[in-house]
């Protein structure tokens, strides 16, 4: 009798796990045109980009509540899931709602690698797609059913090369940064426009990704040469490259500037830094301290949700695209045929806690960009935005 | 002098032939033509997943499970299979998956070929932190080396399988069954290398190498061979799932795939081939499931299986259902 | 000629924090045989333990202190609870410490969250060399990373090293001599983990704390124990002072390989001497 019970007990466990696969909620349900409209989100709950799906869906989340969650009498679902930050784990996770869940629509996914991954079956299917963040023209280009909101990379840092130039004066930089398609485009943005406009790149240093020391690259920063040094890191570097910015007496010689706030500076990790980072200026597409109506109300709600500033990545990636999908819908009356989708969202001009936003024939979006500089009152940190370039183009 | 033996001690240790013969064969090659066509759609690629890591497991088991050479850098023979493929797709234009398929096994034996007399020189836990630190040099090769593997960022295409055949429209369906060919014949193959003479050797090998020298049998000579073999069967698996995906990362090199494989072997059972496949089947879904039910807390469910099974389940899965096969045959032949 | 000085020196306080991170690891593989792959989410833990005391008022050398007792108590459980029964056996070992990392490291994120955290070093400041700025704070670590080194290959001449080392030769035969060998095993276990949490927070003014670092961190100590030969001590020291000057000078006069030095020392010496530079061939 033992022996029965020392094979039935795995093998029942193999039988139950097989059977929840099967039976679990939603499984083969057909979407009836007047059944409710399911929203993917494929988001990074886990993997390099963890710290982000959660502010990403926090943003999705509030856009849904004050939209309502119904939209010409079909009801709205998220069917949220977790793409690891990894190419293969997000195929699967897409296949899964695509063919499961019967989602039309998906949000996501944040890492560029991984949207990459994901686009081809997505596209192949018609499936509606707001990629969370920045993603290059070329690859917009070759998927007709994408849509970036957030713009480009070098869309966004561009506008520091202006700035830097022009505001702040500098002439030649050292720069620095991580040593991956998105660390190179960030700085690459930067750096043509600032060439463009006549400055110099006296330096450029990459470091590798995961890298947890910078003390070598700080200590061979070029400061006879430099007016400034043009860095970014991704979110798990920041503070660690703050502190050492400063260990190593950099920060009393040549001033810091970002190409991106966004991910060096993160308004999460500023406490942290304190108050050595104030003043440190750069780029983004939104930032809490935004002067419109609407962006003072989802500030508000997101605080009194969440106890802190809503963030780039809740409202640019989560919040402005649930925005776009929402608007979209309203136009075509619930209805989702990709054609007829696809079309409203271009001839969208939005309002959102950004400014306003349209996309452009190739889908990317036309948008506003800041520049902000760290700033604190009493214990908050913040970015406040001390200049807004209207209507950037895609580069 | 204690005889050093290879991970469970000998007595405890059979190899499960099943006596029914060829039934068994008969009820898998059955449940595996005939279901997947009744199956819903995105099981399907489930199931080619499940036959991918199949192979790679296999290939892994012949290496660990038959010649005791604990492996835990196998991801990189997988992973550079499979960046051949994609380099060969994507930037030399070619289109002949037997071009590619040949170009990419060979580059995987080459690797193994290079990799084996470094690793082989030292024993036990050393060849496997040896193993562990050649898998990931080959991961930060991948990485760091933009131009030709894409960095972090991978080689994407969408890669259909250019047989040469006109006329053949692909579906994920007919994909898998396309996979299952090379499955079947990967199991067939390893199987039959196991009982040739060379295999059988491979037993004595892992038990007692020393007594086999003393026999005259040249064991790094069968070792190197046996490394070879095995990483040209990761290999397999690594083109396959390159094609399947549509993108070679680094992460295909990387620690996690090398241990998710060991795993498989190690939950299938050290003493069978077609444990390994169970392994497979049973680690995939659970990443399928506890994935779906626990978004951010999945690794916790992940872990904590690999510690239950390391505890609880030495020897593996095969030995319980190949009991419950004998049981139930028994029982239906009463 | 300071910018020379200034690599020197950052090359040896990384090294000593590697010798930090992978003495542990080296200490339970050379004497216990035992490889943990779990040694870089004690690292973690250690980290995040130590923040958590330094956050709530406690003097760094307190958190470093706590912090180790974390690895230590968590390497307790793990080699009592788990690895203790699977005893020579090396696939089931790396299986378990596998899961353990995936377990930890969510446990971690789901503690702590995701955020990086990282705090201030206690000595601030730097001493000047001519132009460049050192931090104390990196002499701070080559100081610690010296009298842990001291400390560990004064233990190995110790009666009690030698009886850890009898006990992993030969269990049976140590324990018919009066040696504790169970009891002996878990201590060394934990002395491991107690430097891994030690590191981790020793190592947070300058690499911070997130969930990712369990493999960061492993991924190097794996590196050292290879180069130094497994199971040295004196090897890991050397290696660990070699790996960081390599790796700060290949970043300052190479920038093109610099993300590969480290990997080209490990290839070089898997060629020419796979038991490493100290180690004894197994």
């Amino acid at each position: 009798m033992k022996k029965v019970l020392t094979f039935m007990v795995p093998l029942s466990g193999v039988v139950i796990l097989l059977f929840s696969g099967w039976v679990a909620p939603g499984f083969g349900q057909a979407i009836a045109p007047a059944g409710p409209i399911k929203i993917g989100c494929l988001l990074s709950f886990t993997g390099a980009l963890l710290h982000d799906g959660p502010q990403v869906r926090a943003g999705i989340q509030l856009a849904l509540e004050h939209y309502g969650s119904e939209v010409a009498g079909r009801k709205i679902e998220l069917v949220i899931e977790d793409d690891g930050t990894d190419p293969s784990t997000a195929l699967d996770k897409a296949r899964k709602i695509v063919e499961r869940d019967n989602v039309r629509i998906v949000i996501g996914p944040q890492a560029s690698h991984v949207a990459q991954a994901v686009q081809p079956y997505l596209t192949e299917r018609k499936v509606i797609c707001m990629k969370s963040r920045q993603f290059p023209i070329p690859l917009t280009a070759k998927f007709p059913y994408l849509f970036v909101v957030d713009g480009t990379y070098k869309q966004t840092t561009s506008k520091m090369g202006d700035y830097a130039y022009n505001v702040l004066g500098y002439r030649k930089v050292s720069t620095m940064t991580a040593d991956y398609v998105a660390g190179r485009e960030f700085m690459g943005g930067f750096t043509e426009r600032f060439v463009e406009l006549g400055g110099k790149v006296v330096q450029e240093q990459f470091y590798p990704v995961g890298s947890m020391d910078y003390s070598n690259y700080l200590a061979n920063v070029n400061v006879k040469e430099a007016d400034c040094v043009a860095a970014w890191t991704v979110g798990t570097g920041g503070p660690r490259f703050a502190k050492q910015y400063a260990e190593y007496g950099l920060r009393q010689k040549i001033p810091l500037i970002t190409p991106f706030i966004s991910g060096i500076l993160n308004e999460d990790t500023l406490p942290q830094i304190g108050d050595i980072i104030l003043g440190v200026p750069g780029p983004s597409s939104y930032a809490s301290t935004i002067d419109n109506t609407l962006n003072k109300r989802v500030v508000a709600d997101y605080r009194r949700k969440h106890g802190v500033r809503p963030t780039d990545n809740g409202v640019m990636g989560g919040y402005v695209n649930m925005q776009v999908v929402m608007e979209a819908l309203k136009a075509t009356k619930g209805d989702t045929d990709p054609g007829k989708i696809k079309e409203a969202i271009l001839k969208l001009n939005l309002e959102t806690p950004a400014g306003p936003v349209r996309f452009s024939p190739e889908r990317i979006g036309i948008l506003n960009i800041h520049i902000c500089k760290v700033a604190k009152e009493g214990s908050d940190y913040f970015w406040q935005v001390v200049q807004t370039y209207k209507e950037t183009m895609p580069r | 002098m204690r005889m050093k033996t290879g991970s469970t001690p000998v007595l405890t240790r059979s190899r499960y032939r099943i006596s029914a013969g060829l039934l068994p064969y008969v009820v898998a090659g059955l449940v595996f033509t005939v279901l997947p066509p009744l199956l819903p759609d995105y099981f399907h690629s489930l199931l080619i997943k499940v036959l991918i890591f199949s192979v790679f497991a296999m290939s892994l088991d012949l290496i660990m499970g038959y010649t005791g050479l604990p492996s835990l850098g196998h991801a990189a023979y997988f992973g550079l299979a499979g960046y051949i493929a994609a380099i060969l797709l994507l930037k030399c234009g070619i289109d002949s998956f037997w071009v590619v398929l040949l170009a990419s096994l060979l580059g995987a034996t080459l690797l193994a070929a290079a990799f084996g007399p470094l690793a082989l020189r030292v024993k036990k836990i050393y060849f496997l932190l040896v193993t562990l630190a050649l898998g990931q040099l080959l991961f930060y090769v991948a990485w760091y080396w933009r131009s030709m593997t894409g960095g972090d960022d991978g080689l994407v295409g969408r890669f259909t399988p250019n047989l040469g055949i006109p006329g053949v429209k692909w579906s994920p369906l007919l994909f898998y069954y396309f996979v299952f060919i090379f499955f079947a014949f990967t199991f067939f193959v390893l199987r039959w290398v196991t009982r040739l003479p060379f295999g059988l050797s491979l037993k004595g090998l892992e038990q007692n190498e020393l007594r086999m020298r003393c026999l005259g049998y040249n064991t790094w000579a069968i070792k190197y061979v046996v490394f070879l073999i095995g990483a040209m069967f990761a290999g397999m698996a690594g083109v396959l799932f390159v094609y399947f995906n549509g993108f070679a990362v680094p992460k295909n090199l990387g620690l996690h795939f090398s241990g998710m494989v060991m795993f498989m072997v190690i939950l299938g059972g050290d003493a069978t081939l077609w444990g390994s496949v169970v392994g497979a089947a049973v680690i995939l879904y659970l990443e399928y499931i506890s994935s779906l039910y626990f978004p951010e807390r999945w690794p916790l469910v992940f872990g904590a299986a690999f510690i239950l099974t390391a505890m609880f389940m030495k020897g593996g899965l095969a030995p319980y259902l190949a009991k419950f096969w004998k049981w139930t045959v028994g029982k239906w032949r009463h | 000629m300071e910018r020379m000085l200034l690599n020197l020196l950052n090359g040896v306080s990384f090294g000593a924090l590697l010798f930090l991170l992978a003495s542990g690891l080296s200490l339970v593989l050379g004497l216990m045989g035992i490889l943990n792959l779990a040694h870089g989410a004690l690292f973690l833990f250690g980290a995040y333990v130590g923040i958590s005391v330094t956050q709530n008022g406690g003097h760094f050398i307190l958190a470093g202190l706590v912090g180790g007792a974390a690895g230590a108590a968590i390497g307790l459980a793990m080699e009592r609870g788990f690895l203790r029964h699977l005893h020579g056996r090396i696939l089931e070992q790396v299986l378990i410490s596998f899961g353990f990392i995936y377990v930890l490291t969510n446990v971690a994120s789901w503690i702590w969250g995701t955020v990086t955290q990282i705090v201030d070093a206690p000595i601030s400041g730097a001493i000047v060399l001519g132009d460049l700025f050192f931090p104390k704070y990196r002499l701070g670590l080559i100081a610690i990373g010296l009298v842990i080194a001291l400390g560990l290959y004064l233990f190995d001449k110790t009666r009690v090293g030698a009886m850890v080392r009898a006990g992993m030769d030969n269990a049976e035969m140590a324990g018919a001599l009066g040696v504790n060998v169970k009891f002996i095993s878990s201590m060394v276990f934990c002395l491991g983990a107690f430097i891994a949490g030690f590191a981790g927070i020793i190592g947070v003014p300058i690499f911070g704390a997130y969930p990712e670092i369990a493999l960061d961190a492993l991924n190097l100590a794996l590196i050292v124990v290879v180069v130094g030969g497994t199971g040295s001590i004196p090897g890991a020291l050397i290696a660990s002072l070699l790996l960081g000057v390599l790796d700060s000078f290949g970043k300052a006069l190479l920038p093109g390989i610099a993300s590969y030095t480290i990997y080209i020392a490990l290839i070089i010496i898997l060629v020419f001497r796979p038991s490493g530079i100290m180690g004894r061939s197994a």
